[in-house]
């Protein structure tokens, strides 16, 4: 606060922390000069964003068009929304977005609550080696492609797989766990959080270690067992990040893993099987409707960014996380 | 080292080393091309034997010079060592005797293939020369995507090609007509070429006493009995498309006087055969056999590679396959288990009625991209010419036998046949017969048009086959005695003949129009209705019942719209 008397006055009427003075922002000139090569650096990155993300965006008029491949986007004729309606009037349209929603849903709970669990078993695990081993080994399956799962799990859970064969001796029925339909999205999840959840319980043991340790010993003086330390400590110490994942998860809801369910599904449960991206290169890349399908994925693109919109209001909203 | 601490002169001295590093990376010698050389020494003569056949080539109808480049798409296959797609002899020799150079536009095959395409297609990037089917081909055509070649095709063309190839009456031919333009060398296939042709486990009827079954009561009593007596894990092998070019059960279909996917005339006009009620018995009788373990329980799931796997390891006891895959009659497993093959009829269904699934000569067109230079186009053609002399006239006028061989069509000493140390010929060591896949993995792809490029290449191939197998052995050159040395061509070609001794037994799909545009959107989905309800009530999770509700609902969801249109272009033909 300043001594003169106009400022005084002021101070009545303002809030302390506004009436602080606003450091005057340096000219670009200065900036640039300071910084330039930080700036020289950030080119290559610019001009990729430029080329690959916001360049190619011109490519979604495609879903306005019939389009023709010689005459090109401004060649095509215009045909407005005909290929949202027909995509919404299709008998498939209900099935498809309600698997997507199904499957990514369950997969983003599913992953998230395996590797918190995981990553609080592990923290607490008293044996180093036996800690490191076991989080390389549940790591291991994120660098691993669908593909090579894919065959693993058809071989695995075939009629004469392992599992089939394991239920066998215990006098259960064999179970077609691939061509059950019902089955089906919970072996997706169940698939996905298998490969995931040790690479997801990362972050949330890096989380696990920055809780200051004076709060366990406090929360043990004061009698304190383990299991009232986790509820009391632990997973409060460990919730903002809990939050930040959970809201910044929703971006992806509509993701619900094109390799793996492409690699899996069969004509048996692709009433409960196929998704969004998976039809759009069905009809897009194998069936060659261009413009059907790029109108279904920007239909998909845009509810995912609004959800990502969304994401990032709530995780700053409940994580007090800004990207911006 | 923290940001505030680079200064001016360490960022220019990094950005220096980095581009320094960058360009001695860009500027170091290209990996080693193979040459020419290397790849001519594989095909290099032995220097004691002589041949006892005077081998040539058929003469050039043209040579370009300048070369011409034309850009084309590679399949993804091995070549021999010191070999690559664009050094091999068969490449080699169209760039040097014809002055035509392959460029590589991309190399892929299968659906890897078609999605590159679709995507070439949408991004305006087709290369120069490829081969496109079905509603592909209308979409090219219709957007003008592609030349209209007609009056450079009549030129070009040898009335040899005219005549093999039925040009233009040849029914094939319509899918790449527009009016009076042509806008494609249409590519029929070889007659019957994806016909399935049966095979049985000789060595486990032997083992039961039972006789080769000749219908599908007699090859379900033969399955029941291997399986009660743990002979196989499974009876027959079949592939999740049901109906497709290896391990089909059309003639199960067959057996019932119907065969889904096809159109067939019924009172004058086309009805889809999937939606006739035939269609039910046989599925009832699919469904049985699942249920008591004749086919596999997971067959929804295994394409090509899994059945042929099962097979192969001795697990099933029939499948089908065309007649160039035709088995050796006896195969050892690699784990020591000897299995013998033998060929079935097509089987009776409960009324006598017998059918299977024939190949419609119609397969694709070989297109050329909207404004590549009328020279290209031609040089093309004259190499489809040099073919045609080659396969059909190869083994009579130029004593070559590369068509017998197939694939390479040009019968080089050191690739497809070798010296043995008695001066006889063998087949070498790494060639592929490619009429019994007795393959070791290494095979070639011909580059811009395939070989077999008219219908009757097989059967003339294999007929020349057979006559040679009826000769006295004192008669024969040494050349043609290696085709009778080795099993498994002669069995394709017994196999073959069987398929086209009895044509009364194909049930074809009787439309061969261009798919209109709603057909184009149609059609896709209609096809995922009548998988899920086949494979459903084969494998028991649909009720039979539901086959009723299936034909009404194929009607209403564009059924009765794609019937409408086959229906015009079947007006238009009749």
């Amino acid at each position: 606060m300043t001594t003169d008397q106009g400022s005084t006055i002021r101070a009545r009427f303002v809030r302390p922390d506004r009436y602080r003075r606003t450091p005057k922002r340096p000219a670009f000139g200065v900036v640039w000069q300071q910084h330039w090569m930080l700036y020289a650096m950030l080119i290559p990155a610019a001009l990729s964003l430029l080329l690959f993300h916001l360049y190619p965006l011109w490519g979604i008029s495609i879903a306005f068009v019939k389009y023709n491949p010689v005459k090109g986007v401004l060649g095509s004729p215009f045909v407005g929304l005909e290929h949202f309606d027909r995509f919404f009037s299709g008998r498939l349209a209900f099935e498809i977005i309600r698997n997507t929603l199904i499957i990514a849903i369950g997969k983003t709970i599913v992953v998230q609550c395996i590797a918190i669990v995981f990553a609080l078993i592990l923290h607490d695990a008293r044996i180093p080696i036996l800690r490191r081993a076991v989080q390389s080994a549940t790591t291991l399956p994120h660098f691993l492609s669908w593909v090579i799962i894919g065959g693993i799990m058809v071989q695995f859970l075939g009629s004469t797989g392992p599992l089939n064969q394991a239920g066998a001796t215990m006098g259960l029925p064999r179970v077609n766990f691939l061509g059950n339909r019902t089955i089906f999205p919970l072996i997706l999840i169940l698939s996905e959080t298998w490969k995931e959840f040790g690479w997801g319980a990362v972050i949330y043991l890096a989380a696990l270690a920055n809780i200051n340790p004076n709060l366990h010993e406090a929360a043990a003086v004061d009698g304190a067992g383990r299991w009232a330390r986790l509820w009391a400590v632990t997973i409060p110490g460990i919730m903002p990040i809990i939050a930040l994942m959970s809201c910044l998860s929703l971006g992806g809801v509509l993701n619900a893993g094109f390799e793996q369910v492409l690699v899996l599904i069969n004509s048996l449960v692709s009433e409960t099987g196929e998704i969004l991206d998976t039809y759009v290169y069905r009809v897009g890349l194998l069936e060659g409707q261009f413009s059907f399908a790029a109108a279904v994925g920007l239909f998909k693109s845009s509810v995912g960014f609004l959800l990502i919109l969304l994401s990032y209001w709530l995780a700053e909203r409940f994580a007090n996380y800004r990207i911006f | 080292m923290t940001i505030e601490k680079i200064s001016r002169r360490d960022f220019l001295r990094t950005t220096a080393l980095a581009t320094g590093v960058v360009a001695l990376a860009a500027c170091q010698p290209a990996a080693p091309v193979e040459t020419v050389a290397q790849a001519d020494q594989v095909a290099a003569p032995s220097a004691n034997c002589e041949p006892d056949w005077n081998q040539r080539l058929p003469p050039v109808p043209k040579k370009y010079d300048p070369p011409v480049e034309i850009s084309v798409i590679f399949q993804d296959v091995s070549y021999h060592e010191g070999m690559s797609a664009t050094n091999n002899p068969w490449y080699n020799w169209f760039k040097e005797n014809m002055g035509i150079e392959f460029n590589v536009h991309w190399v892929a095959q299968g659906d890897i293939a078609t999605q590159k395409l679709q995507a070439d297609i949408a991004a305006g990037t087709l290369p120069d020369f490829f081969a496109a089917s079905g509603s592909l081909l209308a979409q090219l055509i219709d957007s003008g995507a592609v030349e209209e070649i007609r009056e450079l095709y009549e030129n070009t063309t040898t009335p040899l090609v005219k005549q093999q190839v039925g040009y233009p009456d040849g029914s094939w031919w319509n899918q790449a007509f527009r009016g009076e333009g042509l806008y494609g060398c249409s590519h029929s296939l070889t007659k019957n070429a994806l016909t399935g042709i049966g095979w049985i486990r000789k060595d486990l009827l032997d083992e039961l006493g039972l006789e080769a079954p000749d219908s599908l009561d007699g090859l379900e009593n033969a399955m029941r009995k291997m399986l009660d007596a743990d002979l196989v894990k499974t009876g027959v092998t079949v592939n999740k498309e049901l109906l497709t070019w290896n391990h089909s059960i059309d003639q199960v279909f067959g057996a019932y006087g119907v065969m889904p996917t096809t159109w067939r005339d019924q009172g004058g006009s086309l009805a889809y055969d999937s939606a006739s009620p035939g269609i039910k018995d046989a599925l009832a009788r699919l469904n049985s056999w699942y249920k008591s373990g004749i086919l596999n329980p997971d067959f929804y799931t295994m394409g090509w590679e899994q059945c042929r796997a099962e097979r192969d390891r001795g697990d099933s006891a029939w499948y089908t396959v065309p007649m160039w895959g035709t088995p050796l009659p006896t195969v050892t497993t690699t784990d020591g288990k000897t299995l013998q093959w033998a060929r079935t009829d097509v089987f009776a269904g409960p009324d006598g009625q017998k059918a299977r699934k024939g190949t419609n000569p119609l397969f694709h067109a070989w297109v050329f991209r909207k404004g590549l230079e009328p020279v290209k186009i031609e040089a093309l053609l004259n190499q489809l010419n040099y073919y045609m002399e080659l396969e059909v006239n190869g083994p009579e006028k130029y004593d070559n036998y590369g068509p017998l061989w197939g694939i390479t069509d040009m019968f080089l000493e050191g690739v497809d046949w070798a010296w043995t140390e008695d001066c006889e010929v063998k087949q070498a060591k790494e060639s592929l017969v490619a009429t019994g896949l007795a393959s070791t993995g290494i095979m070639f792809r011909d580059v811009g048009f395939w070989h077999s490029t008219f219908p009757n290449y097989q059967f003339n191939t294999d007929k020349y086959l057979l006559k040679l197998a009826s000769q006295d052995p004192a008669t024969l050159n040494k050349a043609q005695k290696v085709f009778l040395e080795n099993p498994t061509p002669l069995a394709a070609a017994s196999a073959y003949e069987y398929v086209m001794t009895t044509p009364e037994l194909d049930l074809l799909d009787q439309y061969m129009g261009i798919p209109t545009e709603r057909m184009a959107t149609l059609v896709p989905e209609l096809k995922k209705m009548e998988d899920e309800l086949f494979i459903g009530i084969i494998t028991g999770q649909k009720d039979l019942a539901e086959f009723d509700n299936f034909r009404d609902a194929w009607f209403t969801n564009g059924g009765d719209q794609v019937t409408e249109d086959v229906n015009v272009w079947y007006e238009s033909v009749k």
